[in-house]
């Protein structure tokens, strides 16, 4: 499964930081290009693996939030 | 809209709204949705709210108001947290000062300073704004002691000696 990121609206920090919350339930590998963020997810847990995108994705989201927010 | 995906995407101006509001809205809704953000032509935001939920178009359309509703709220929620910058730091700094004034032990608070800028030893007793030179000790120096406004005298003392020799008249 191959997930992309606008760079302008996600962190890296924030990507690397959900894949190790998530490193047991797939495998990660982050690529990064000039606009892009991109994350390959193997061998995905079976019993997650119809949410897993989206679940991922806001998690990536909640931590871009917490590391780029700075409005109390 | 897509029902049958249970989504519903918003296009937002990246010229009204500010990255920090579309977070900070976008943070609110992710127990009830999956949102994804992606760049769109003409400088503006591509939001994708996905129903965690089976939704009917009607509670689509709802998600997606609730979210422009949302967004306003934290676009002045940002706003004022702005305005309120300079204020707010100064706030702080002041109640960060005046209390490190009063942990430290010897150190008076701001102003107790002769006329060439030099610190004055001891400090001030606030209610009569006489000057005491060093640490109060013993019963003479003790500040409480003195009671100029009387509060230490118990009320029978003060009032009810004053009343008992009426009573005695109208015996």
């Amino acid at each position: 499964m191959i997930i992309g990121f606008d760079k302008k609206f996600y962190a890296l920090k924030a990507i690397k930081n959900a894949a190790k919350a998530y490193e047991e339930l797939a495998d990660f590998k982050v690529k990064t290009d000039k606009n892009k963020i991109t994350v390959e997810a193997n061998n995905i847990d079976k019993d997650v693996k119809n949410v897993f995108k989206d679940e991922f994705c806001n998690y990536v989201l909640s931590e871009t939030k917490r590391i780029k927010s700075t409005c109390p | 809209m897509r029902k049958k995906e249970n989504k519903i995407v918003v296009f937002l101006s990246s010229k009204l709204y500010s990255l920090e509001a579309v977070y900070g809205a976008a943070y609110v809704f992710l127990d009830r949705a999956y949102v994804y953000l992606e760049e769109a032509p003409k400088s503006k935001i591509k939001v994708t709210l996905k129903g965690k939920n089976k939704l009917t178009g009607k509670g689509l359309e709802g998600l997606k108001d609730e979210f422009l509703n949302e967004l306003l709220n934290f676009s002045l929620r940002e706003q004022i947290s702005k305005s309120n910058k300079k204020i707010r730091e100064y706030i702080v700094a002041r109640a960060l000062s005046a209390a490190s004034a009063a942990v430290i032990p010897g150190r008076r608070p701001m102003g107790q300073e002769d006329s060439q800028g030099r610190k004055l030893p001891g400090g001030v007793i606030p209610w009569t704004g006489e000057r005491f030179k060093e640490k109060p000790s013993g019963k003479k120096g003790r500040i409480w002691a003195k009671d100029p406004l009387g509060i230490a005298v118990p009320w029978e003392e003060k009032y009810l000696a004053k009343k008992q020799p009426r009573k005695k008249k109208g015996k």
